[in-house]
């Protein structure tokens, strides 16, 4: 009889801490992190924000989820929402945040294209590993195209420090930047307006030259010829006007077209930094 | 003696905390999915989804299976098909029992015939297994009438249409077999004698097709430049080229436009049926051909000084008369007409023209992928503004 009694007391026992096992609130902080977790691990980060914002609300030290919620925001494109609660989190303490919160900045301006003010930021930062840093800075350089400051950087970097993987990789980059050989959107207008297509050709696009040298060409001996024939009438006013609009359209595709060109070269060398650099 | 401990405190305290458990527990979940129901009736799918995921993710697996079919319904009215197909498979996971999974397997079904693909529809139809279950075979064969439908295969369609009446209803019976009688109209306009009427008399098969105003357009049109190439032979150099586009693309154009008028048609006679057979929300709107939308309005809209006002007019009087005739001869994406409105948005109006000219002298059948990203799906290549 006494064995049953202390058999129900312990299964009382024991259905407390079931109570406490079954009752525990999904809206809590460890079922939170728990479902907020599993929502950024999926990808669904508009939904992983609102859950990293619960989080960080029960649990205001939790500096993982602000990172978090920061960075679902980054992942959802939704970039002025991130640097808000950036300034939210850490208010005045731009540019010296913690580091991975600094880091997170630097990516954040990458992904907005602010170049220059990543590197001005970086500059003013003293939170990030030297290292990283460094890669970065020369990062931020290679996007705005400034190989030689690159080249120099780098160079100053290794007197006093070791060579890593990525830095090498940057430095490559610089190098075969300051290899490139631009083309004048000048002188290909200029070129055009010379020789109808000849600009096309000096940008390499050498059918676009070709192609607008026969148009131009066909509409301006149609033009004579009817001025020959026929004199001033709306004929030839009409094929005048196609051809001087199509010549001087080809003199500004012209210019477009080595400013293509360049930038077309440009991205070549560029494409794999920022993933190089954001994917870390 | 043996009553009197059942009854005694300590045991009745120990049921409790047993259903006290149990209570608080789901109590929590119930207040999620009702969240998530409230949501949902008040038609904020997206925050309803995460509710209902929320849920899922912290139920049991009893639950799990009416979580999923709840998710699933969100993603069908977002019309994220793919997300709620595999919402359907989890749900099958979780069933307990045959009609739930036959449930399951309709609602799949469902989701292929939402994506038009009716042919796949028909072929996991035939895999289902409905155990002569009355509402699950009337459903089943409704499902088959659609997809039948959907191929064009009427006869079949209006076979399974029949089983979904009911036998004894027989005005019922007689109205389904009057549209059995009529379905060969169905099959009209034959878009191949669209094709031949306007390769004989051009704009004649826009306007067999049902569209007058684009075979009249079509007619002055090519009546207009030919006029104009004898009037005045000097501009032939350039009438003729834009003649034999404009006369190709009148007998494209009219072979599309009795395939639009077909799908029309199809969508009333279904309509028709409908109104016969006992219809549901999703039979419904299964078949409802979507309205084409005039975005080149925008332009117009947006135009903040007179010259881009003039533009915009002139762009939209090309698109309205001139374009819609033409072949799809255009080499990129955006097309040239609109790549030039949007040079104007972005650089003014005289910059603008003078880039839209250079596409126009860029737009050669010489292109090719090393000058520019090509795109699959339109089968075009990318060269944005």
């Amino acid at each position: 009889m006494m064995n049953l009694k202390r058999l129900a007391t312990s299964s009382c026992i024991l259905l407390i801490f079931t109570i406490k096992l079954y009752s525990q609130d999904v809206w809590d902080y460890s079922n939170s992190l728990k479902y907020a977790n599993y929502l950024f691990q999926s990808k669904q980060y508009r939904f992983s924000a609102i859950e990293y914002e619960r989080v960080a609300y029960l649990e205001p030290t939790d500096s993982l989820a602000k990172l978090r919620i920061i960075q679902s925001y980054r992942l959802m494109n939704d970039y002025n929402n991130a640097n808000a609660k950036l300034e939210k989190y850490f208010p005045g303490r731009s540019p010296n945040y913690p580091e991975n919160f600094a880091i997170e900045k630097v990516k954040l301006l990458f992904f907005e294209q602010q170049y220059t003010e990543t590197y001005s930021f970086l500059l003013e930062n003293n939170t990030i590993d030297p290292t990283k840093k460094i890669e970065y800075e020369l990062g931020s350089l290679l996007m705005q195209h400034k190989w030689m400051e690159t080249k120099i950087l780098t160079n100053e970097y290794l007197k006093s420090n070791q060579k890593t993987q990525s830095i090498d990789y940057l430095y490559n980059i610089s190098l075969q930047g300051l290899n490139i050989r631009y083309k004048s959107p000048y002188s290909a207008a200029l070129m055009s307006a010379i020789i109808p297509g000849s600009g096309k050709v000096y940008t390499k696009q050498l059918k676009d030259g070709i192609y607008a040298f026969l148009i131009i060409s066909a509409f301006s001996y149609l033009t004579y010829n009817s001025i020959n024939h026929n004199g001033l009438n709306a004929g030839s006013i009409l094929y005048g006007s196609i051809a001087f609009s199509f010549y001087a359209a080809n003199i500004y595709g012209s210019f477009k077209s080595a400013l293509r060109y360049n930038k077309k070269k440009n991205q070549i060398l560029t494409k794999n930094i920022e993933n190089l650099l954001i994917e870390q | 003696m043996n009553q009197q401990s059942i009854l005694s405190p300590k045991y009745l305290f120990f049921i409790f905390l047993t259903t006290l458990s149990i209570h608080c527990y789901s109590k929590n979940i119930d207040g999620i999915i009702n969240f998530g129901d409230s949501l949902f009736y008040q038609q904020d799918y997206d925050n309803a989804l995460n509710e209902y995921q929320r849920a899922f993710f912290f139920s049991l697996p009893c639950n799990k299976q009416a979580l999923s079919n709840k998710i699933a319904g969100c993603y069908i009215i977002i019309r994220e098909l793919d997300k709620a197909r595999d919402y359907f498979d989890t749900a099958f996971y979780y069933s307990e029992n045959d009609s739930e999974k036959i449930e399951c397997n309709l609602h799949k079904i469902r989701c292929y015939i939402l994506e038009r693909n009716y042919g796949y529809a028909l072929i996991k139809l035939n895999e289902v297994e409905t155990n002569s279950n009355f509402y699950f075979n009337s459903e089943k064969e409704l499902l088959k009438g659609i997809s039948y439908f959907g191929t064009e295969q009427y006869d079949k369609a209006f076979q399974a249409f029949n089983e979904v009446v009911d036998t004894t209803d027989t005005v019922k019976i007689s109205q389904l077999s009057y549209l059995l009688n009529n379905f060969n109209k169905l099959k009209r306009p034959y878009p191949a004698v669209a094709t031949i009427m306007s390769i004989l008399v051009p704009g004649s098969g826009q306007i067999y097709a049902g569209y007058p105003f684009a075979g009249i357009n079509s007619i002055l049109l090519l009546t207009g430049l030919t006029y104009l190439s004898f009037q005045v032979p000097i501009l032939a150099v350039i009438a003729i080229p834009f003649i034999y586009r404009y006369y190709m693309g009148g007998i494209l154009h009219s072979n599309q436009y009795a395939k639009e008028r077909k799908m029309l048609r199809k969508e009333k006679f279904y309509n028709d049926i409908m109104t016969i057979i006992p219809e549901t929300e999703f039979s419904r709107t299964c078949f409802n051909v979507q309205g084409k939308e005039n975005r080149y309005r925008n332009y117009l809209e947006s135009s903040d000084s007179e010259i881009k006002v003039i533009f915009s007019l002139l762009f939209l009087t090309y698109k309205q008369f001139f374009s819609s005739q033409d072949v799809n001869a255009c080499v990129f994406n955006p097309s040239c007409s609109v790549y030039m409105m949007e040079e104007i948005k972005k650089e003014g109006a005289f910059l603008g023209f003078l880039g839209g000219l250079d596409r126009l002298l860029r737009c050669h059948s010489f292109v090719n992928e090393h000058d520019y990203s090509y795109d699959l799906i339109t089968e075009k290549y990318n060269d944005e503004p």
